[in-house]
């Protein structure tokens, strides 16, 4: 026997260091991962959290990852700055916290559309995640491929989800929500469309008094079109310090981009559809009618709006404010050439401005044309100015939210690590450091943050508006549109038609709404898949109350104060 | 007589000898008898030929099928081979093929075998799941039939693997089997079990593949599988075909393998190919290239692909297991033919030649399989026979064409030039002395006959020719001398009506002055006949020309034409006036002249008032001109000399008191007046002013276009008024008496009336009137009585006045100037030398009618007017 001690105690001894050296290795993970930790907390601020609560919150997605430890996910989202920021930073944070290494690929929405839809329509998992438009939520909710994450959070993911996720602090989270409010789609980033001027042209006496002299009331925000019509003309080749400035700017380059124009709410507000928020019912800004659910047209002889009159003056008023008072070379523009065009310094006004622009360095930086010698910025975002037909109760214009998307094909630990990546995006944590970067908030918390309070005025009035309750009256695309990539597509060459003068705006708002219905009809969506009305006289509709609307004659101009406005904000 | 009998005996023979022929061949011609022989050797040598070659032919051709067997199996082991290189070829490029790898990754996620991770396995498979691995399978399908068509091949079947060895010990399990009759997809329903999947079948004649539209973004989930197998009319069956089944354990799925198994007595190559494909790995979750699936192609090598073989190769084609043949291009219905060591073998009741060569595969080895090359031995025995028959015809054909020849020959060289002989003396005989023989070879003994015969008959020919020529010469001869003389009459005729139909006097003389050619108008003009004239001397017959004889002479010798124009002679106490122009003629070495004469006198006159005319328009414009001018001062001097006859007259009180204021009396200026004839003198004055007046009132004639009308008027009327109007002239009454004048009218009763305007015609015809008795009395030729003749009648279009008298007449100087203004031959005072002119003009231009005068002095004047019928309006 005691020739086999030695033996023993070799073996108690070997097997002591194993244990050790397990030991040291779990532990230096641990203490690893507590490393990488600390650094982030630095980096993430300012943070609405507490440094401890954010060290406390990134704790938990080091300790929900482990299983996932050393995985690769695939992750894609639009190119705008707030996703390239989640590429280089977040990305680089989330795998030294959880291990899990993201693929956050770039590429422009349509690419993402189209990827996603494939990924629904074959099978082939091509990625994990998407952060896809809540424009799109009428389309998952009806085509059943996207995981229900109401559902998922509370059953399966369960384990994976944030216990600080507060789900109420989010802005609009009823974007990315079905008929029954199930979570469809969790907000990374929104952007509104605003009205953007020249604060400091509009409030000097000289500008000011020429105005009045001419039109007979104040220049000023302008509340409806009437107004806006007449800032522009005003504003067009007059003399400003020396320089030929310009009253309106848009874009009009034949691409879809010129669809999302349009279908990002400029229907709703010339004024086409039903009261509502956050969509008209029973027709929302596509001119789409839906009764229970399901929907049943959008031309005017199957109850639509989307070639009645309200819709014929909001193409009529677009083509004509290009050719009148925007840049010649506006025409040839593309959504992503007008973006930052406004900061040139010789724009006086912008109807239809995505503030996720605004963001932009050229707004920002010393020494651009529409920055002062402070640093402050001569621009100002205000509500959008609403067209003729448009009444109390309707949304007022377009605001999106890309969000997180899992299609259904991604499943078991897949969808639990691309759950993770998604709540970490939006986490506390990190969500005031992403606006500032970004520009494109999705939580109060964020908007309200006391950090910004100071500095608010560097945004120009985007703080204010957020902070108000009008906020929610900018809205996405909502649950009537059906297949959202199918019938967007109708939209773009008809228009462009409109602009080359091809078309008549009625004939090209009846051809949109012609296609539209015919590729409705053709729809087998999983649910609430839409059934057209029989075809009626147009005048049938137009006597019926709300949309479709009969013809409005143009009403009195109106403009309001800026600095009334963002008292009256406040006040809310 | 014993050389005639043994010829004899011979021609008997030879008769004897053709009597063998069923058809009379004595009757023959020489050259049919000689072709007849010939064609006899040729059939003989034709047989004996065909039967050498065709027995040594048959030992050659043995050999060489032989050889060609040998050559032919190597061709096919080669060909088998690369069948089995293209099915191994199809299963590897399932690796490239982009759809078939995409959608195997898609067969694999929703498959039995893998799952993202591990958690997930044990879990049942989806409906959702199942309905995007059928499509898959439909996707693969797609692209399987094509290749399965374009490869010829019998089956290929996919079958799934477990990558990452997740399930362990799995077996390869069948996801889709198409074969030449059915597609096959199985369906599985658990994750990390394949066992009893449910298998559906389609006939591939039913198989219709979905349309790019046909799944949409929800279809998965709007529906069971059931309704997409329902809707491409697949059936569940129990079991799938031998050839998806896997026989045995594949134990290194790395490896491809190639075989030849045999199913239902036929071989088959198979090759198994394993596909990898990106595929996460569920460890790490990134891609890894695995393997994943495993291709299985099948070929099977029936009698379809012998026939095909064969087809290539050109010889019957075979496969041996162990010297036993299974399968061969010809029907060998199922038993197996043994190959013995003979290179011989037997099919049913054939003997065939065959060669065997082994061929080598992945799998088996150096193994027992075989391929064989065969050839029929019966078919040796018929190609020999059909080259017995071939070269039996070719021989026969050239006999035939050889025979041909010769027959040609002899009928050009013998035949045809005998004949043609024949012909010739035949024709001779009938007179045809043309005929000719035809000579085909002049050296030959045919052709010195005919030469000699053709030398014969043109002999004859050419006399008989001669003695034809000089009778048809002859004829001609007379023929030419008649035509020539009836020619010569025509042109004769012909001259002479040229020289008679003209209008001119033609005379033709000779160099002494005699008439040669006297023509009709020369007959007219003389009244002597052209039978009278010829002969005689120019003098006697036209003494007309005794004047210019001289001429003719000298044309004669100088050879030069002469001229003489507007010769006046006088016809009938009338002036007239010819051309005579004289050319030298030659005729026949003879010299002699012609002379035409032309009377001219109609034109002479016409050129006369022409040229009158001209003058009268002239002065008619330059007196209007002076007329206008004179007029005022004419009128002043009359004005005056009435007016001073008016100042000095008593009837007037003015004239009384004015000469009273002046301290006179008017009787006593009157009286001053008329004792000095002052009133006298002006009495002067103003008889010469009216004088003047009138003179160039009848000047203003000249210029003034009349304004009167036409009216038609009765001319015999009109000229008694005149008449009657000169009786009564004062002046006529005073100075001339013209009651003494007797007066003859020679009026044409059925004139018609006249255009004209009868006052204008009245003045004209009183001028007239006037210068006849002022003529006749200034004459006072005591001899004759003075008289008038006047004459009416119409000539023509025209209505012709004659105004004649037999008073002294005029010179030809004084007769050319009559008409000229200002021209007058009366003493000063008694003339204005304006009346014949204003008349003329009165006719000429404001009637376009014509005025000439004839004068003959001593004897009388004739001064005619002709006026158109015709109204001026028509």
């Amino acid at each position: 026997m005691r020739c086999h001690r030695p033996f023993q105690a070799l073996i108690a001894l070997l097997f002591f260091v194993l244990s050790l050296y397990l030991y040291a290795f779990s532990v230096n993970c641990v203490f690893a991962a507590e490393d990488a930790i600390s650094r982030w907390v630095d980096e993430f601020q300012p943070s609405t959290l507490s440094k401890q609560e954010q060290r406390e919150e990134l704790k938990w997605f080091s300790k929900a990852a482990e299983p996932f430890r050393g995985k690769v996910l695939r992750s894609t989202a639009e190119d705008i700055k707030t996703h390239f920021w989640e590429r280089d930073v977040l990305a680089k944070a989330f795998e030294e916290i959880t291990g899990i290494r993201v693929n956050h690929e770039i590429v422009g929405e349509g690419s993402l559309v189209q990827r996603i839809m494939e990924q629904m329509k074959s099978g082939r998992v091509i990625n994990d995640i998407y952060v896809n438009d809540a424009d799109l939520v009428g389309t998952h909710l009806r085509s059943q491929a996207v995981l229900n994450l109401t559902e998922y959070m509370a059953k399966e993911g369960k384990p994976y989800t944030n216990p600080q996720l507060d789900l109420t602090d989010f802005l609009n989270l009823e974007f990315g929500q079905d008929y029954d409010g199930n979570q469809l789609q969790l907000p990374d980033q929104q952007f509104a469309n605003l009205y953007w001027f020249r604060y400091d042209w509009f409030t000097r006496k000289d500008i000011k008094d020429k105005f009045r002299r001419k039109y007979g009331y104040e220049l000023g925000v302008p509340v409806n079109w009437a107004a806006y019509e007449d800032i522009a003309e005003f504003f067009t080749g007059l003399e400003i310090d020396g320089k030929k400035v310009y009253g309106h700017l848009d874009y009009g380059k034949k691409s879809p981009s010129l669809g999302w124009r349009f279908t990002d709410a400029w229907l709703s507000i010339a004024g086409v559809g039903d009261k509502g928020l956050p969509n008209g019912l029973p027709v929302d800004e596509w001119g789409i009618r839906v009764e229970n659910r399901v929907p049943v047209g959008s031309s005017v002889a199957r109850g639509g709006a989307l070639n009645g009159p309200a819709a014929v003056y909001a193409l009529e008023k677009y083509v004509l404010w290009l050719n009148k008072y925007a840049p010649p070379e506006a025409k040839n523009w593309l959504w992503v050439d007008a973006g930052p065009k406004a900061a040139r310094g010789d724009i006086a006004q912008v109807v239809f401005q995505y503030i996720t622009w605004l963001s932009h360095e050229d707004f920002h930086r010393p020494g651009s044309p529409v920055v002062d010698a402070a640093g402050r910025p001569l621009w100002r975002v205000a509500p959008t100015p609403h067209g003729r037909y448009w009444d109390e109760g309707m949304k007022v214009g377009y605001q999106d939210a890309g969000s997180w998307t899992i299609p259904k094909n991604v499943k078991g630990q897949r969808r639990a690590m691309a759950w993770l990546w998604a709540q970490f995006c939006v986490s506390k944590t990190v969500s005031l450091k992403k606006f500032l970067v970004g520009g494109t908030p999705v939580r109060k918390s964020t908007v309200f943050s006391t950090y910004l309070d100071p500095i608010k005025d560097k945004w120009g009035g985007l703080i204010d508006f957020y902070r108000s309750p009008e906020e929610k009256k900018w809205t996405d695309t909502g649950l009537n549109v059906p297949h959202y990539p199918a019938l967007s597509a109708v939209w773009w060459p008809y228009i462009s038609k409109a602009i080359s003068g091809e078309l008549t705006p009625q004939e090209a708002m009846n051809a949109i709404a012609d296609s539209q219905d015919k590729l409705m009809g053709k729809m087998h969506l999983a649910r609430y898949s839409p059934k057209l009305n029989p075809v009626k006289t147009e005048a049938y509709w137009l006597k019926q109350p709300g949309a479709p609307k009969p013809w409005r004659p143009r009403p009195e101009p109106k403009t309001v104060s800026y600095d009334e406005l963002i008292k009256q904000w406040r006040s809310r | 007589m014993s050389g005639n009998g043994e010829q004899m005996e011979n021609a008997k023979d030879q008769i004897g000898f053709l009597k063998l022929f069923p058809f009379p061949l004595n009757r023959l011609g020489v050259g049919n008898k000689i072709l007849f022989m010939v064609l006899l050797i040729f059939i003989c040598y034709t047989i004996l030929l065909s039967l050498v070659i065709g027995a040594t032919s048959f030992n050659n051709l043995a050999l060489v099928t032989k050889n060609n067997l040998e050559r032919m199996a190597t061709l096919l082991a080669g060909r088998i081979v690369k069948i089995n290189a293209q099915s191994m070829q199809v299963a590897q490029s399932m690796e490239t093929n982009y759809i078939i790898v995409q959608q195997l990754q898609r067969l694999i996620n929703y498959g039995p075998y893998y799952s993202s991770d591990e958690s997930l396995l044990g879990r049942p498979i989806e409906d959702s799941e199942v309905i995007y691995a059928f499509q898959a399978q439909m996707e693969i399908s797609k692209q399987l039939l094509s290749l399965q068509t374009i490869n010829a091949l019998n089956s290929i079947s996919i079958f799934l693997v477990s990558p990452f060895d997740m399930v362990h010990d799995a077996m390869p399990a069948l996801t889709i089997h198409l074969d030449r009759k059915a597609l096959f997809v199985t369906r599985f329903n658990q994750k990390g079990r394949a066992e009893n999947p449910q298998v559906y079948r389609i006939a591939l004649e039913k198989l219709i593949f979905p349309g790019p539209d046909y799944f949409d973004i929800s279809s998965v989930y709007a529906l069971p599988p059931e309704k997409f197998y329902g809707d491409h009319h697949f059936e569940m069956v129990v079991g799938v075909p031998e050839s998806a089944v896997l026989s045995e354990k594949w134990n290194s799925p790395e490896e491809p393998r190639s075989k030849i198994i045999f199913r239902g007595g036929l071989p088959i190559i198979r090759n198994w190919y394993p596909v990898n494909v990106l595929v996460s790995n569920p460890e790490t979750f990134m891609d890894q290239s695995v393997t994943c699936s495993m291709v299985v192609v099948e070929k099977v090598l029936d009698t379809e692909v012998m026939k095909t073989l064969k087809y290539d190769l050109g010889v019957d084609v075979g496969l041996a297991w162990k010297n036993t043949l299974l399968i061969a291009s010809m029907n060998i219905s199922g038993s197996r033919v043994p190959l013995p060591g003979n290179q011989t073998l037997v099919v049913g009741d054939r003997d065939y030649y065959y060669h065997a060569k082994p061929v080598r595969f992945l799998e088996n080895g150096l193994s027992d399989f075989m391929v064989v090359t065969m050839s029929p031995i019966s078919e040796l025995t018929g190609l020999t026979k059909t080259l017995f028959f071939q070269i039996a015809l070719l021989t026969g054909i050239a006999v035939l064409v050889t025979v041909l020849l010769i027959y040609v020959g002899i009928h050009r060289v013998v035949k045809i030039p005998l004949q043609s002989l024949m012909n010739g003396v035949k024709s001779i005989a009938e007179g045809d002395m043309t005929y000719r023989v035809h000579i085909h070879s002049p050296d030959d003994e045919l052709g010195v006959l005919s030469s000699a015969f053709n030398q014969m008959s043109s002999e004859i020919g050419r006399k008989s020719i001669e003695l034809e020529d000089v009778n048809r010469h002859l004829r001609s001869s007379i023929v030419d001398l008649r035509t020539k003389e009836t020619d010569l009459s025509k042109t004769k005729n012909y001259l002479n009506n040229i020289i008679n139909s003209m209008p001119s006097i033609l005379v033709g003389v000779d160099q002494e002055g005699k008439v040669t050619e006297w023509n009709v108008e020369a007959e007219r003009a003389t009244g002597i006949s052209a039978e009278n004239a010829k002969g005689k001397s120019l003098n006697d017959v036209y003494p007309g020309l005794i004047a210019r004889l001289e001429e003719v002479y000298k044309t004669m010798t100088e050879k030069k034409p002469y001229k003489a124009e507007k010769l006046m002679s006088w016809v009938d106490g009338e002036t007239r006036y010819s051309d005579i122009m004289v050319y030298p003629l030659v005729t026949n070495g003879v010299e002699g002249a012609v002379l035409r004469i032309d009377d001219v006198t109609n034109r002479v006159r016409i050129e006369e008032m022409m040229i009158q005319t001209e003058k009268m328009i002239s002065v008619g414009g330059l007196a209007a001109g002076m007329a206008h001018e004179i007029n005022n001062p004419i009128g002043g001097i009359l004005q005056s000399v009435q007016n001073i006859f008016r100042r000095v007259s008593v009837d007037f009180p003015k004239n009384v008191q004015t000469a009273q204021e002046s301290g006179t009396d008017l009787g006593c200026i009157r009286m001053y007046l008329e004792k000095r004839e002052v009133f006298s003198f002006l009495e002067g004055i103003r008889d010469a002013g009216q004088r003047a007046a009138h003179i160039v009132a009848n000047m203003l004639n000249f210029s003034r276009q009349s304004h009167s009308q036409f009216t038609p008027t009765p001319l015999d009327a009109l000229l008694n008024n005149t008449l009657e109007l000169a009786a009564h002239d004062y002046d006529l009454k005073k100075k001339y008496d013209f009651r003494h004048i007797q007066i003859v009218r020679e009026f044409s009763p059925d004139l018609p009336a006249v255009p004209c305007i009868p006052t204008e015609i009245e003045q004209v015809i009183l001028n007239l009137l006037k210068n006849a008795a002022q003529a006749m009395m200034d004459a006072n030729d005591s001899r004759k009585n003075p008289q008038i003749t006047l004459r009416l009648y119409q000539e023509g279009k025209s209505a012709v006045i004659e105004v004649e008298d037999n008073g002294p007449g005029m010179d030809e100087k004084i007769r050319k100037r009559v008409f000229e203004p200002f021209f007058t031959t009366k003493e000063v005072g008694v003339g204005t030398g304006l009346g014949l002119s204003v008349a003329y003009f009165i006719i000429n231009n404001n009637h376009r009618g014509t005025m000439t005068v004839v004068s003959t002095p001593s004897i009388g004047t004739k001064f005619s007017v002709a006026l158109p019928i015709v109204g001026r309006s028509s």
